[in-house]
């Protein structure tokens, strides 16, 4: 659990309002502040904000799809050091390795239980305070 | 082919040819030829009409047809027998043309004989015979490229609304004590609506793929199509509270020999579409007219359009798959592709128009039957004096 006072604040990027949702409640009713974008561009401005200590992002996003938030994200100094997990509907193996090889910190497929989404965040942040 | 006959058909219209074509063909030794001779293109194609023919030994030039036009129109009639072009000696350019055009070989009038004749047949008719086979094998290939890419994109769109019902009903069982009734409400309700889109979604799979492959019958009944379009649009104007719907029928409306549930169902994915693409409060417009021996039924809406590079594609399934329309497209793109296959199986046409920033005009068109409105059944009681009557709708 996250201690009070230091709430980590996670950045979903996902265009399906429901899945949207569904993220955003989970990870409130665990402690997080939650911050939402509907799609990439959205996504980056919000992370340029500051203050993101991760992000989940969707891959099939309008506008600016999730590949393109990714490299964007790594190839800038200011955000390339933020997690950041995929939710993605796309099982399929070479996409898996093309998003592990980019350096996203985790790589989640759809459909997934509240359970395994709360594991996945809390692990990667754990990981990330003990660098 | 071992000692079955090879049918020849010799197109030339040189009678003093032919005879001498007809002995050397008797005098080939091994696998035996029937010869059958037309002295016309159009007899020619009219034997190869009734099949049957092995391949097609061709003089170019015909008193009804002249050049590699001849050659075309042989192919067109039937362009898996192999065709061996005859030429004059000073004719051979024209002849190498005729290869290129898609003759297995050519033969120079006056250097035939019984050999190269047989020679130049059979082989014409087995490399004939391996073309196709490449043919068939690359359209497997094809076709198999599609099928592999339809299931990546059903798997992908039948895992959004399963992951709306695995999220939400997980978080249902973890969280019940902290969650609100207001919240558990709107979040089974999500649950619900996302299994109607994943049935939605099979449905619409399942219809593409009886109709690609025939299966799906219409039950044809000839019907009004006023009465339906006041249905269609009655209950389309609940589904979308937020937009007006419009019905604008002309008078003295056709009878249709329609399958009325296919139609609906061409009008209802029409009208969602036009919604589902359109801001809230904005207003779309169903008309029916008879045009041109056609009923004419169009679906208009004041959304951002189509671009026009686009515009091609938007009936074509594996475009819909790979370039999503919209934000929420609730669907695998089938929508479209669906209607198109259910108009052309009544034998009518669907096309549309748009404009960037102004709306996008959907239209199909059901061929006219010849009949006067009296004759529709399941409309008994009701006027047929042709003037249109507006219902509740």
């Amino acid at each position: 659990m996250v201690k009070k006072g230091s709430k980590a604040t996670v950045l979903i990027i996902e265009d399906e309002d429901d899945i949207r949702t569904f993220a955003s409640r989970v990870l409130e009713l665990e402690g997080y502040h939650v911050l939402q974008a509907v799609d990439g561009d959205e996504g980056l401005r919000l992370a340029r904000q500051g203050g993101i200590s991760l992000v989940l992002l969707d891959l099939r996003l309008p506008v600016r799809d999730g590949w393109a938030v990714l490299s964007q994200m790594k190839g800038d100094p200011e955000l390339s050091s933020i997690p950041v997990v995929v939710f993605t509907a796309s099982a399929a193996a070479p996409q898996r390795s093309r998003a592990l090889a980019a350096g996203v910190a985790d790589y989640l497929v759809k459909p997934l239980s509240a359970a395994s989404l709360k594991k996945s965040i809390s692990r990667i942040l754990r990981q990330k305070r003990r660098r | 082919m071992s000692n079955k006959a090879v049918k020849v058909l010799l197109i030339e219209d040189n009678p003093g040819y032919s005879r001498l074509i007809r002995e050397i063909l008797a005098e080939a030794k091994g696998s035996p030829f029937e010869l059958e001779c037309a002295d016309r293109l159009a007899t020619g194609l009219a034997c190869l009409a009734q099949g049957r023919i092995d391949v097609v030994l061709l003089d170019l030039g015909l008193p009804d047809s002249q050049g590699l036009s001849t050659l075309v129109k042989v192919q067109a009639e039937a362009s898996t027998v192999p065709v061996v072009v005859l030429t004059g000696l000073d004719d051979e350019t024209l002849a190498v043309d005729a290869v290129q055009e898609g003759a297995q070989d050519y033969l120079v009038k006056g250097q035939v004989d019984s050999s190269l004749l047989r020679h130049s047949i059979l082989y014409a008719i087995e490399r004939k015979r391996a073309e196709e086979k490449a043919r068939q094998l690359e359209s497997l290939r094809e076709l198999e490229q599609v099928r592999s890419q339809l299931l990546a994109n059903v798997s992908h769109e039948l895992r959004t609304p399963l992951t709306t019902i695995k999220g939400y009903s997980t978080m249902l069982l973890d969280y019940d004590r902290r969650l609100k009734h207001d919240e558990k409400q709107e979040y089974l309700s999500a649950i619900d609506r996302a299994t109607d889109r994943m049935t939605e979604l099979v449905d619409n799979l399942l219809d593409m793929s009886r109709l690609e492959a025939g299966l799906l019958k219409l039950e044809k009944a000839p019907a009004r199509i006023s009465k339906l379009l006041r249905e269609t649009a009655t209950d389309a104007q609940v589904r979308a509270p937020d937009h007006q719907i419009l019905l604008e029928l002309k008078n003295g409306l056709p009878i249709v020999n329609i399958d009325a549930r296919r139609i609906r169902q061409v009008v209802d994915n029409l009208i969602d579409n036009a919604t589902k693409y359109s801001k809230v409060g904005s207003t779309v417009t169903v008309e029916a007219k008879s045009q041109d021996s056609e009923l004419v039924i169009s679906v208009v809406d004041q959304g951002n359009g189509i671009p026009r590079e686009n515009l091609e594609n938007v009936f074509d399934r594996m475009f819909n798959l790979e370039h999503r329309l919209a934000q929420d497209p609730g669907g695998l793109g089938l929508g479209l592709a669906l209607c198109k296959a259910l108009v052309e199986a009544h034998g009518g046409r669907i096309w549309v128009e748009s404009e960037l920033g102004k709306g996008s005009s959907f239209y199909f068109a059901l061929p006219q039957e010849a009949m006067t409105e009296g004759e529709a059944y399941g409309e008994k009681g009701q006027q047929s004096n042709g003037s249109h009557h507006r219902g509740r709708g």
